[in-house]
């Protein structure tokens, strides 16, 4: 539950008041009479009929709307003009709130029907978001940060001017800042018996039609604002992702680690294998690289001695975006000196339940209609023995044998040497990489409950230290949880050498990937194929260096935060979990 | 040596203690015991030590070096050496690099739990396993090796003494004999102190988990006083460790080179002690902030750090590309108006704590990301701010430092430290009110009118406040404020209420017109936090974007730029807000003693260390654009191999009519030359840089001099600003110079262009500057390369105009200008379709000049206008002979660096 703070001031004096609200007010279903228009805005008054969602409806009603649209902003901006020349200042310095509406609706849970406080005084501020006015009487329905509550303007409780400029100045959307005592009307509403209000902001545009506006899923994001005004559940989604950032940061500092902050720009883009954005500093007069990883520059802390540092920030990818990719997302990625991935299970673990019991107080939890069990301990395999177990196949018996792996490979997954994604296994240039493509097509939609996947290829693994027992294969896991990955993570390579013969590998095999695409396929789509491998990987001297100063024996992990608050919120996409997610390019919609 | 000997006399300390455990009668008793012991171990030692060296003798060089001889070794042969011994390590089968060990307990932990043992005190029954760096090794014997061990940046004593080791003693002479200052180890072992009160730890076991294979940086033995700060810091324990708000002295640290530090941040936090304090002291400030504001109910979020727009400030942006929306984004240089529009959706509380980016110079206070805390409040307006501004900063100081008074080095660490007290209320001080007091100015009341324009103008020159054009009000201002007020800003002091004009975001003071609720709350002359009441008023703030635009229009790139999709949010209605911003890394500079910005950067951008990958730092230069036909750079062909320097012609500093301009310079290039093509051609040759030459012949009929100006200073602050202008436009990398027409007895023009190019390199607004002297003004050039050679990489002598047809009279020209000039920047020169020496005879000169012992370090060709029809020939067979070219280039001028 929320815990709502309320900083009261007054122009000398700041006090700090705290309490704990819960904020179930919000759910409340409340019968809400008209949001778009109000009654005095004639223009709007022909309010369109429902139409039934469908494209061509669809597009008549945004170029419809969009006239009113103009009209209502030209009537508003009027008014904007009138209150000023009557001395009301529309857009308004400050206002003193006492309480938040889920505060009042806490404290005066137990008033009774038709009760008031007469010798209370609150005041309160928010946005309208319904009214209904009969002759001497209105209802408004204002909405701030914690909740609703109800305000009961009566005309002779208010001044005759106020009550006036309440009729014919207010509309749906103004943010608004009353006083008065405390009622609950006869139906039970508790309400705020206005004695004075001021418009604070007055709004030019009209809020989206609750039952329209919304089917506009790409407006949602574009206009982040209008959906939180429109759907206040939308907000909790990002009230919970503060939570759960927060709920980690408590546990990282709680266990003893430090956070740091390594650079977005970077001279090369390392730690990973994907393809960097590149922009360029004019003064340096040289290409920077927006990081791919905090990694590399994490590790280097460790060699200087900070032997529990984390960081929590944002990594960049040029990618294709999806429900599940963002060009750039939040991490947070962990490293600890004299411990190895075993430990970092457990790190994991706790991370998880601790976010999963602070947001839902329990560790069975709803995904888009699955239940999740998050209870310790998880699942832990080896990735050979999930493909063994789905497939039938043991690849550690093919040994070197790539060809063979990829035929086997193949059959399993039902491709065709003319099928378009023959090149997907074709190019795999290790039965290590043979492996991977099998089992992210075939096992990793299957892991829905909480799943360590253990002991990677060593070909597919640049920065991880070999197994202690097994040859071939690296101290890495990944865990999974609804068929997506949510953490990877393992004993740190430490060993210089060992470190440049990889990269150096990784490098030979990018270009290969790369010359092989160019020469392979000169379709169109295959040109896109080549644009992913497009980018230079580069050996990154500084780092090799300064592992070669030593680095301690130490495991890592990095945990995709976004996706952590998309299990936890039950989202289906990633957008519903960044505020302003990034989008395709507005087409103009031609007539 | 010295070393030695403090070594010895300390094992013997130590090995007394183990010999002392036995009862004594009485304090006098125990010390004639102790001396006995004492001189019989030292006796004890004496013969080990005889028969070491007699071992050694006879050993003879089959023995490894012991590590004092491994101190003398040069970097490389160290490392080759350590190579070595860990390939024959892995060779027998042994990983050099063990998975894991477990640690039971930190050395903080240790130095804790076991700090307060007696004097002589061992828990021999106790085991604790610890890990950690060594910094220091002493071999007191092959049975006997002491070391420092470092964990968490807190050191313990490691006394490795064979009788308690599980090795034998053959094993472990030679383990130990491999173990390096710098090793990561782990150990297990039990706790006791020494007679002389050192923590120690006395190990049964001990692995080296991962070796160091470089030769550690050592704090060179100088002599005096130095020496021993050097000491001191180095031995300092926790207890005696820097806490925020004291001094610091980076001349005395172990590893003091800046370079270094920053660029091996690692080095620097395992050398250096007090810089891990600073990193802590920088996240506990953010945490502070971050609980703060928890506190009040505020919620932490995330905007976007790539935009369409980048707004919400005035800076130059990073671009960058997404490929498969194909989109071109900016890097976000605030997040303000994504965070208005949070409010705007409903969330009455929002911050957010991280980077921002902006596309400027690097310099003491500047770095091209850097981190700020925005955040926004709803129904508060900017007093409310000012009152929770004090109390944040002021409760962050006492509880950084206990008080509320820090110490700053404000004027060089030479000089004694400042205070700063932190004590609320901060002082506040009114804009206008308080220049106009401090200043005795009477500022015209309306803020948009020429009458307030001159009258600053005015007042600027009255007082020699340098402003650099475009004068807009609203930087004459800047500056006079900046001269006036922020000078007296020591102690934390609130300027207030800003001119709208200054503002475009901030909402219109409601009892005085003209200006605006902001402030700004300055912390020794810096600003530190900027916050105002929102203007929300969307009709309001469309016009202040479009004051803006007009500022942009005349000449200030600083402007900010209309965002539609905010003002369409302003539409939906903000309510009325307070917002904040903070510097962070500012913060940080104050209470870590910190001069410059890198210090508290952990990997700070710095400038490239050098230009690799170029052949030798060889070098093309061509003039391009002088003649105004529409020329292109693409089509000139450019040698991947080969430094490529388009010098754009010319940038003059007169108008068309050929008056000149006081040193604002424009481009008179061709107009196909645009910022664009020039961004083209550069994003795909990344040898090339384009600079843009100063003056030419002519403009047109008009034959442009060199003019003595009246003011120089104000010439050359004319010349820089529109100069740093043009190089931002165009993405410019440097000058040229080529003024060819100058008055009898100048002396002017040395001293202009050579400031003016100091200028430029040392505000990295360019990296190159060359200079284009023939043969009538090879003196005056002269004047300036002998005053400014530092400065200049370059000297493009038109050879073509010392009349030489013939490769031999070529050789001679170059010998008479290279005795003039270095030889190591003067380059060879050849006119297209133009005067001198024609055709491959200037190939055949140029191959006179390498056998007559001259190294053709570039080749300058004036012009790609004159090349293009003949498919620029002379361009690719330049660049092929410089490619091919035997002689070694002069590494000394190739890597262009600043100083």
């Amino acid at each position: 539950m929320l815990a709502l703070r309320v900083w009261k001031s007054s122009s000398h004096l700041i006090t700090l008041v705290s309490r704990a609200v819960p904020v179930n007010i919000r759910t409340k279903t409340r019968a809400r009479v008209r949001c778009c228009s109000s009654p005095s805005s004639t223009a709007a008054a022909t309010s369109s009929p429902i139409v039934t969602p469908g494209t061509s409806d669809r597009r008549r009603r945004s170029s419809s709307s969009t006239s009113d649209r103009d009209s209502i902003r030209a009537i508003r901006l009027k008014k904007v003009e009138e209150l000023r020349s009557r001395g009301y200042e529309p857009y308004a310095y400050m206002w003193n709130r006492s309480h938040t509406a889920s505060q009042l609706q806490e404290i005066y849970s137990n008033l009774a029907n038709g009760e008031e406080c007469k010798e209370v005084s609150v005041s309160i501020g928010g946005r309208i978001v319904a009214r209904r006015a009969f002759g001497k009487l209105a209802f408004l329905t204002i909405r701030d940060d914690s909740g609703m509550i109800q305000l009961y303007c009566e005309k002779e409780s208010l001044t005759e001017d106020q009550f006036e400029q309440l009729k014919t100045f207010v509309d749906i959307g103004d943010i608004l800042g009353a006083s008065g005592s405390i009622k609950r009307t006869e139906k039970g509403e508790l309400s705020v018996y206005v004695k004075y209000f001021e418009i604070l902001t007055k709004s030019l545009l009209p809020l989206p039609d609750k039952y329209h506006g919304l089917t506009d899923i790409d407006k949602r994001y574009r206009q982040r604002y209008v959906d939180m005004i429109a759907n206040p559940e939308v907000a909790d989604v990002f009230r919970i992702r503060a939570k759960i950032v927060s709920e980690i940061r408590k546990t990282m500092e709680s266990l003893g680690f430090i956070e740091v902050e390594t650079p977005v720009l970077q001279g090369a883009a390392g730690g990973a294998d994907a393809r960097p954005f590149v922009t360029y500093h004019n003064s340096l007069g040289r290409d920077l690289y927006l990081r791919i990883a905090t990694e590399l520059h994490l590790k280097r802390m460790l060699v200087g001695g900070l032997e529990k540092v984390f960081e929590i920030g944002r990594i960049f990818r040029n990618e294709g975006i999806s429900t599940r990719h963002n060009p750039e997302f939040t991490t947070i990625e962990m490293y600890e000196a004299y411990s190895d991935y075993q430990s970092m299970m457990n790190m994991a673990e706790e991370i998880v339940t601790r976010c999963a019991l602070v947001v839902h107080g329990k560790l069975n939890i709803d995904y888009q209609g699955t239940e999740i069990s998050l209870q310790r301990p998880w699942r832990k395999e080896t990735m050979h023995n999930l493909v063994k177990e789905a497939t039938g196949v043991d690849f550690s018996e093919f040994g070197n044998n790539v060809e063979d792996a990829k035929e086997v490979a193949k059959g399993i997954l039902g491709i065709g040497s003319e099928d378009k994604d023959n090149n997907l296994v074709q190019t795999c240039p290790s039965v290590g990489h043979v492996l991977n493509e099998v089992f992210e097509t075939i096992v990793e939609p299957t892991l829905i409950q909480p799943t360590f996947v253990l002991d990677y290829p060593v070909e597919i693994s640049p920065l991880a230290k070999p197994h202690r027992r097994y040859a071939g294969l690296t101290e890495r896991f990944e865990l999974f949880i609804c068929g997506r990955e949510i953490a990877n993570a393992f004993s740190e390579l430490t060993d210089p050498m060992d470190q440049r013969n990889r990269f150096e590998e990784q490098i030979k095999q990018h270009n290969k990937k790369r010359a092989a695409l160019v020469t392979g396929s000169k379709s169109a789509e295959g040109k896109t194929e080549v644009d992913d491998c497009s980018y230079e990987v580069s050996l990154d001297e500084d780092f090799l260096t300064c592992l070669e100063y030593g680095m301690p024996p130490a495991s890592g992990m990095g945990l995709g935060i976004d996706r952590l608050v998309m299990l936890l919120t039950n989202s289906a996409s990633i957008r519903d979990v960044i505020a302003f997610p990034i989008l395709k390019i507005q087409q103009q919609v031609s007539s | 040596m010295a070393d030695g000997v403090e070594a010895a006399a300390e094992s013997v300390a130590g090995l007394s203690m183990d010999s002392s455990k036995a009862e004594a009668p009485s304090k006098n008793a125990l010390k004639k015991e102790l001396k006995k012991k004492q001189k019989e171990e030292e006796k004890r030692l004496k013969e080990e030590e005889k028969k070491k060296k007699a071992a050694a003798m006879t050993s003879s060089q089959s023995q490894k070096p012991s590590s004092a001889e491994d101190e003398d070794m040069d970097p490389t042969q160290y490392y080759e050496s350590r190579l070595k011994a860990l390939a024959s390590l892995k060779a027998v089968g042994v990983n050099p690099y063990p998975h894991k060990f477990l640690v039971s307990m930190s050395v903080v932990d240790y130095v804790e739990k076991y700090g307060r043992l007696r004097d002589g005190e061992h828990l021999k029954d106790v085991e604790v396993s610890l890990a950690g760096r060594i910094m220091n090794k002493r071999a007191s014997s092959s049975k006997l090796y002491f070391y420092d061990l470092y964990g968490d940046g807190v050191k313990v004593q490691v006394m490795a003494d064979a009788r308690d080791s599980d090795m034998d003693e053959v094993e472990f002479a030679r383990y130990h004999a491999g173990v390096k200052r710098g090793d990561i180890v782990g150990i297990c072992g039990y706790p006791g102190k020494s007679k002389r009160g050192e923590l120690s730890i006395f190990p049964k076991k001990f692995i080296v988990l991962s070796p160091c294979l470089h030769m550690m940086p050592r704090q060179k033995a100088a002599p005096g006083a130095d020496n021993d700060a050097a000491k001191k810091n180095e031995g300092k324990t926790p207890s005696d460790v820097w806490v925020p708000g004291m001094t610091r002295n980076p001349e005395t640290y172990v590893l003091k080179d800046q370079e270094t530090r920053y660029r091996q941040r690692y080095l620097d936090l395992m050398l250096n002690h007090e810089v891990r304090q600073i990193f802590k002291t920088r996240a506990k400030i953010i945490s502070y902030i971050r609980h703060f504001l928890d506190n009040l109910g505020f919620l932490e979020v995330e905007t976007p750090m790539m935009n369409m727009i980048a707004g919400g400030a005035a800076a130059k942006p990073f671009v960058t590309h997404h490929n498969e929306l194909n989109m071109k984004l900016y890097m976000r240089i605030a997040p303000e108006l994504y965070l208005k529009e949070l409010v705007v959706g409903g969330l009455d509380r929002v911050y957010e704590i991280g980077k921002q980016f902006r596309n400027e110079g690097i310099d003491l206070t500047h770095n091209p990301e850097f981190t700020t805390c925005e955040f926004y409040m709803a129904f508060a307006d900017y007093n409310d701010l000012m009152a929770l501004t004090e109390q944040m900063l002021s409760g962050m100081v006492k509880e950084l430092t206990g008080g509320y008074k820090i110490k700053y080095h404000a004027n060089g660490v030479d000089k004694d430290p400042i205070e700063i007290d932190f004590t609320p209320p901060f002082r506040r001080l009114d804009m206008i009110e308080g220049l106009e007091a401090m200043a005795n100015l009477s500022i015209p009341k309306d803020l948009s009118s020429e009458a307030a324009n001159k009258y600053l103008l005015d007042a600027c020159e009255k007082f020699d406040v340098k402003c650099p054009p475009p004068q807009t009000t609203a930087r004459l201002l800047d500056k006079l404020v900046g001269h006036f007020l922020e000078e007296t800003c020591v102690n934390p002091t609130f300027i207030i209420n800003h001119p709208e004009i200054m503002s475009p975001l901030a909402k219109w003071h409601r009892s005085r017109p003209g200006l605006t609720e902001r402030f700004e709350l300055f912390v020794n002359k810096h600003e530190v936090c900027n916050a105002y009441t929102e203007l929300n008023d969307p009709v309001v703030q469309r016009e202040r974007f479009a004051g803006q635009l007009k500022d942009r229009q005349s000449g200030d790139d600083e402007a900010m730029a209309l965002d539609e999709t905010f003002c369409t949010a302003l539409e939906y209605g903000l309510p009325p807000t307070g917002g904040w911003g903070l510097g962070i890394d500012r913060l940080a500079m104050l209470f870590t003693d910190s001069q410059n910005i890198k210090e508290v950067l952990l990997f700070p951008a710095m400038k490239p260390q050098d230009e690799p990958s170029t052949k030798d730092g060889k070098v093309m230069m061509e003039y391009i654009g002088a003649t105004g036909i529409p020329v292109s750079f693409t089509g000139v062909p450019i040698e991947r191999k080969i430094d490529f320097h388009f010098l754009l012609s010319f940038a003059i500093d007169a108008d068309p009519s050929g008056k000149p301009q006081n040193g604002i310079f424009s481009p008179c290039w061709a107009s196909t030359l645009t910022p664009t093509a020039v961004q083209a051609v550069k994003a795909h040759h990344p040898n090339v840089k384009v600079m843009a030459s100063l003056a030419g012949w002519s403009l047109g009929k008009k034959i442009i001099h060199w003019y003595k100006p009246a003011d120089p200073q104000l010439w050359i602050a004319n010349a820089f600003t529109s100069l740093q202008s043009l190089a931002t436009r165009y993405h410019l990398d440097g000058i040229d110079i080529d003024y060819e027409n100058f008055p009898k007895n100048d002396t002017s023009f040395a001293f202009c262009i050579g400031e003016l190019i100091t200028m430029l390199k040392n505000q990295s607004v360019i990296t190159v500057a060359t200079i284009a002297p023939y043969y009538k003004t090879v003196g005056n050039y002269l004047d300036l390369y002998r005053q400014y050679s530092g400065v200049i990489d370059y000297v493009n002598h038109q050879f073509y105009t010392d009349r030489v047809r013939m490769p031999t009279g070529y050789l001679k020209a170059f010998k008479r200008r290279a005795r003039q000039f270095n030889a190591t920047k003067l380059l060879p020169s050849y006119e297209v379709k133009g005067r001198g020496i024609q055709g491959d005879a200037f190939f055949e000169a140029l191959k006179l000049l390498e056998s007559n012992g001259f190294e053709v370090n570039g080749v300058m060709i004036f012009s790609a206008d004159a090349s293009s029809s003949n498919g620029y020939y002379y361009e690719r067979k330049s660049q092929a002979f410089l490619l091919n070219s035997t002689a070694n280039g002069n590494v000394g001028w190739s890597t262009v660096r600043d100083g």
